[in-house]
C-alpha cells in the first residue's frame, strides 16, 4: 500500500503520545493535513513550549523563560508552608484548591527499586537547604495513594526528622492508576483542609 | 442461571447450541467427546481465560481463525454475553447486550462461576502456594478492597526483594512499614473469611465425608507489629529476598484432626474443596445476592454411590456436571455429546 512517506512519519511520532493508538493517530494524521490552520497553529505552540517551558531551579516545576518560577519568586507566599510533589503538573492540581501563600517542591518522580528508582534520582538534595534557608513550619507530602508514594513519604519523613517543622500528608487521588489530575478542586481543598499530622 | 450457550469453531464443537436449566445439568459423552471443552466454553463467559491453563488460540478449533461463544445468562433480566477471539490477529472482544466489556472482571460479577475438577486434589496436598492463591482469589472475589491490597503488597515485596539482593538496607525499612500496614490488613480479612465461611463447610463437609470431620487452618508466617520486620533484616538478608509475611502464610486442610495431605483419600481430598467451593457460595450470595453456577468436570468417577447421592444432594445453584455414563434417577436436564 502507497502512503506518503511523511504521514507515515507523522503517525508513527503520533503514536509515540500517550494514550494515543494506531486508529487514533489516523485520525488525527488526517484532520491535521485536511485543517492547515490548526495544523500551524499546533506547530507555533509546540516551538513555543519547547523554547520556554523549563524547568526552576528552586522547586523544580515548571518555569517559563527564565530559571526562576513566579510561584517561588513570589514574595506573598510566605506561609511557611512548603508542599511536595512528585510531578511538575501536580502543583497546578493542588494550586487549583484555591490555597495562597504555599510553595512547592517537584520530586520528580517517586522511590522504586524496581524501576531503578533511588533516592538519589530525586529532587531532594537540596530539600534540607531549602527548608532551613526558606524557614518553613510546615510541609505538606501532596502524593497520589499508592505504594511508592507511601514508601517515599516515609523517605521524606525520616530525612526531615531531625528538623524542626510540622509534617502532614495529604490523601488526595484515587488509588491505583488514577491521577492526581482526576480530582476536583472541592475534593483537593477538603483533604488539604482535613490533613493528618504524621510528625 | 445460564439459559443457553452457542459455540463457534470452539474446540471440537463447530457450531452448536445448547438449552439448559436451572438446576442440574448433566453433560454426557465418551472420552474426548468434548464434555471438559464444553465446561471450559462456559466458564470461559465468567472468566475469559481457558480454566486448563491453554492458550485462546488453542480454544480456536484446528484448522479455523476464531471461536465464538455466546451465552444467554438471566438473573432479573437477561444477559446476551458475547465472546469472541480472533487467532488471526490475537484480539478477543467481549460484549454483553451488544456492549462493549473494557474490564474482563465486571463479567465475573455478572455470571459468577466456580470449576472444580481432578486437579483439585492437587490443591489439598501440592504446594502451599496453590491453597495461598486459591484463598486470595476467592476473598478478592468477596472483597475488592482485599484484591487491591494485595496488588500493593506484591508490588512493595518486589521492591523489598530489589533492596535485599542489592544489600541497600537503609531502604528497607521505608517499604516494611508499608508491607506491615497491609500485611495487618490481609490477616485480619484472611482470620474472618475462614470464621465465616466455617460454620458452612463443617456442615457441608460432614455430609460430604460421610461423618468425618473435616477442618480448614490457617497458620500466619509471622504476628505482625510494628517494626518486627525490621528485626528479622538480617536474616532475610542471608536469603537475598523476603521471607517473612502473609506472603509466607499457610493454609492447610485437616481430617480427622491429621493433615489431608498425608490422611485423607482421593475422594475426600475432592470432597473437601467442594465443600470449601460450597461455603464460598454461601458467602458470595450473602454479598452480591447471586449464587456463582458451579462447574464440576467428572466429579462422580471417583465416586461411591453413596457419597454421589450426598453430593446431589447438596447441590443448590445451577450446576454442570460431566460424566461418560449416567443411569440415575434424579431431576436432571441430560445433555448427550
Ligand atoms: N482446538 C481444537 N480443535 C478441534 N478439536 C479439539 C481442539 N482441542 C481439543 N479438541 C478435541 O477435543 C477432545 C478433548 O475434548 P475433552 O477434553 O472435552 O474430552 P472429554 O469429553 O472431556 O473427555 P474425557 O472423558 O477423556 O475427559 C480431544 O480429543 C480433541 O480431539
Ligand atoms: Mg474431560
Ligand atoms: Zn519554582
Amino acid at each position: 500500500m502507497w502512503i506518503p512517506s511523511s504521514l507515515k512519519k507523522l503517525i508513527e511520532n503520533l503514536r509515540k503520545l500517550p494514550g494515543i493508538g494506531e486508529r487514533s493517530a489516523y485520525r488525527i494524521a488526517y484532520f491535521l493535513i485536511k485543517y492547515r490552520d490548526v495544523l500551524n497553529d499546533i506547530v507555533d505552540s509546540l516551538e513555543e513550549v519547547d523554547e520556554n517551558v523549563t524547568l526552576c531551579k528552586i522547586c523544580h516545576g515548571f518555569a517559563e523563560g527564565k530559571d526562576i518560577c513566579p510561584i517561588c519568586e513570589d514574595e506573598r507566599r510566605d506561609a511557611g508552608i512548603l508542599c511536595i510533589v512528585e510531578k511538575p503538573e501536580d502543583v497546578f492540581i493542588v494550586e487549583s484548591a484555591g490555597l495562597h501563600g504555599w510553595k512547592y517542591h517537584v520530586l520528580g518522580g517517586l522511590l522504586s527499586p524496581v524501576k531503578g528508582v533511588t533516592p538519589d534520582k530525586l529532587n531532594i538534595f537540596d530539600l534540607r537547604d531549602r527548608i532551613k534557608n526558606e524557614n518553613f513550619k510546615e510541609i505538606v507530602i501532596a502524593l497520589n495513594p499508592n505504594i511508592e508514594a507511601e514508601a517515599t513519604a516515609n523517605y521524606l519523613i525520616d530525612l526531615l526528622e531531625d528538623m524542626n517543622v510540622v509534617i502532614s500528608k495529604i490523601a488526595i487521588g484515587l488509588p491505583q492508576g488514577a491521577d492526581i489530575a482526576l480530582l476536583d478542586p472541592y475534593t483537593i481543598k477538603e483533604s488539604i483542609k482535613g490533613r493528618r499530622r504524621v510528625k | 442461571m445460564l439459559k443457553t450457550l452457542s459455540l463457534t469453531f470452539f474446540r471440537n464443537f463447530e457450531n452448536r447450541v445448547f438449552e439448559f436449566q436451572g438446576g442440574l445439568n448433566i453433560i454426557i459423552g465418551k472420552n474426548g467427546s468434548g464434555k471438559t471443552n464444553l465446561l471450559e466454553s462456559i466458564a470461559y463467559l465468567s472468566f475469559p481465560r481457558s480454566f486448563r491453563g491453554v492458550l485462546d488460540s488453542d480454544l480456536v478449533m484446528w484448522g479455523e481463525d476464531f471461536f465464538r461463544i455466546e451465552g444467554l445468562y438471566q438473573d432479573d433480566v437477561e444477559h446476551m454475553i458475547k465472546c469472541f477471539y480472533s487467532s488471526h490477529n490475537r484480539v478477543k472482544k467481549i460484549h454483553v447486550n451488544e456492549k462493549k466489556v473494557d474490564r474482563l472482571s465486571k463479567l465475573f460479577f455478572l455470571f459468577p462461576t466456580l470449576v472444580s475438577t481432578d486437579r483439585d486434589q492437587d490443591i489439598v496436598d501440592g504446594p502451599p502456594e496453590k491453597r495461598r492463591s486459591l484463598f486470595d482469589k476467592l476473598i478478592s472475589l468477596v472483597d475488592m478492597h482485599y484484591y487491591r491490597t494485595l496488588i500493593d503488597y506484591r508490588k512493595a515485596i518486589e521492591n523489598k526483594n530489589v533492596l535485599l539482593k542489592e544489600k541497600r538496607l537503609e531502604e528497607v525499612k521505608y517499604w516494611n512499614r508499608e508491607i506491615e500496614k497491609l500485611s495487618t490488613y490481609i490477616i485480619t480479612k484472611r482470620t474472618e473469611f475462614l470464621k465465616e465461611i466455617t460454620m458452612t463447610f463443617d456442615l457441608k463437609s460432614g455430609v460430604l465425608l460421610n461423618g468425618k470431620k473435616a477442618d480448614i487452618r490457617y497458620f500466619k508466617k509471622i504476628d505482625i507489629e510494628e517494626g518486627i520486620l525490621d528485626s528479622k533484616l538480617e536474616e532475610e538478608l542471608e536469603f537475598g529476598f523476603s521471607i517473612y509475611g502473609p506472603h509466607r502464610d499457610r493454609f492447610e486442610f485437616y481430617i480427622e484432626g491429621r493433615p489431608a495431605k498425608a490422611a485423607a483419600s482421593e475422594a475426600e481430598k475432592r470432597m473437601m474443596l467442594l465443600s470449601l467451593y460450597f461455603a464460598f457460595m454461601e458467602r458470595f450470595e450473602k454479598d452480591k445476592d447471586k449464587k456463582p453456577v458451579l462447574i464440576l468436570d467428572e466429579p462422580l468417577s471417583i465416586l461411591d454411590d453413596e457419597r454421589i447421592e450426598a453430593l446431589l444432594g447438596q447441590l443448590e445453584s445451577q450446576v454442570f456436571i460431566t460424566t461418560p455414563r449416567w443411569s440415575l434417577q434424579y431431576e436432571a436436564n441430560l445433555i448427550e455429546l
